[in-house]
């Protein structure tokens, strides 16, 4: 199985470094990439120097979720097998990557999603972050019918079926995470959660500010209405998850 | 409706009409978004040759007393139209810069791997 760790950043200079000697540390045999989302800082350059294949947006793209494209199309254009994507900003935890692997392996999962609040463990995130996120997973879990806890989490992993899906038939810019699982479920894909411990960035800060924490809510609403007036055309396209 | 405004519609309405052919001509506007400026200016142009049928419209079919107002209404729904139709591109454009940008950056980084495997050739 070929395994790649997506490690995904922007302007992570004081991060980055950590992050790749934690992957370095506990590589059981995956590849590791970053996708520096146009930094304008030495995040691209630090990698370079950790031997690692930099794949560097010209501009940024915006969120984290602007990475996605661009992770799924390597993994896609490299064969392999499983993706997982990892932060640069030092929240995830190399250690804690076969929780989400695991699943794909023993064939239970299309798609996994680490989760900060199963087992409360960990860095938990803002106050008024969380209610958004606990919002939107409840939201989330009504349309799919099972549980979510952890709907931005950024600790994930997909199989080929899913990434393939992505990279090959939805040519669309996939912007948010509930989009990209509410888009999943539909075109077929098994989605489990686990938990995982994640810990708070030691440097710099997050890409959530106010006007993110008020705009939140609203594109979140707008997103999942506009995936369940898509979910005929990603059912057109069922035929990508079962490759 | 006064010679002025009709004067002053169909002075507007050539202008767009040579501005829409100008660019055209220049391939700097592509014919489906010329389409909505066309027809606006053919609208502006044609209300003092056909004013009383405009006339007819805005009284007995729109129900509009002042029939200025006609030009005012297809004006701002034109607006609307234009904006929705500009919107629905830059989505369009957004989702082919994001798949650009992916592309490039992966062509980069193989070109990259290309070009340290030659140099390590070329030092052996």
């Amino acid at each position: 199985m070929k395994i790649l760790i997506a490690i995904v950043a922007y302007n992570e200079e004081k991060n980055i470094a950590e992050t790749v000697k934690d992957l370095q540390q506990h590589n059981f045999g995956y590849d590791i990439v970053l996708i520096d989302n146009g930094s304008s800082d030495r995040t691209a350059e630090i990698a370079k120097k950790m031997e690692i294949p930099v794949v560097a947006h010209c501009i940024n793209t915006g969120s984290s979720a602007g990475t996605l494209k661009s992770y799924f199309l390597y993994a896609y254009k490299h064969d392999y097998d499983i993706v997982c994507q990892f932060d640069g900003d030092g929240q995830h935890v190399a250690s804690e990557l076969p929780k989400i692997i695991k699943p794909i392996l023993d064939n239970k999962a299309d798609y996994v999603i680490g989760s900060r609040f199963i087992t409360r463990d960990g860095f938990q995130s803002s106050a008024l972050r969380r209610l958004g996120i606990s919002m939107f997973s409840w939201l989330d879990s009504m349309i799919v019918g099972y549980r979510i806890t952890d709907i931005t989490s950024g600790f994930r992993a997909y199989n080929r079926k899913v990434f393939a899906y992505f990279a090959k038939d939805y040519r669309h810019e996939v912007y948010d995470t509930s989009q990209l699982l509410l888009l999943s479920h539909f075109a077929g894909a098994r989605i489990v959660e686990v938990p995982v411990v994640m810990q708070e960035r030691k440097h710099g800060v997050s890409e959530y500010d106010w006007y993110n924490a008020v705009t939140f809510p609203i594109k979140g609403l707008i997103t999942i209405m506009g995936v369940l007036l898509q979910i005929r055309k990603t059912r057109r396209f069922k035929h990508g998850l079962e490759d | 409706m006064g010679w002025k405004i009709k004067i002053i519609a169909c002075i507007i309405g050539l202008i767009y009409l040579f501005l829409v052919f100008r660019n055209i001509k220049k391939n700097g506007l592509r014919p489906s978004y010329s389409f909505l400026w066309f027809t606006i200016s053919v609208f502006l142009i044609s209300i003092p040759v056909i004013e009383p049928f405009y006339q007819w419209l805005s009284h007995r079919i729109i129900g509009i007393n002042d029939a200025r107002h006609i030009i005012y209404i297809p004006l701002i729904g034109f607006l609307l139209v234009y904006s929705f139709f500009l919107t629905v591109k830059i989505s369009l454009l957004s989702d082919r810069v994001q798949e650009l940008i992916s592309s490039l950056a992966i062509q980069d980084n193989e070109l990259q791997k290309l070009k340290s495997k030659e140099k390590t050739k070329t030092v052996e």
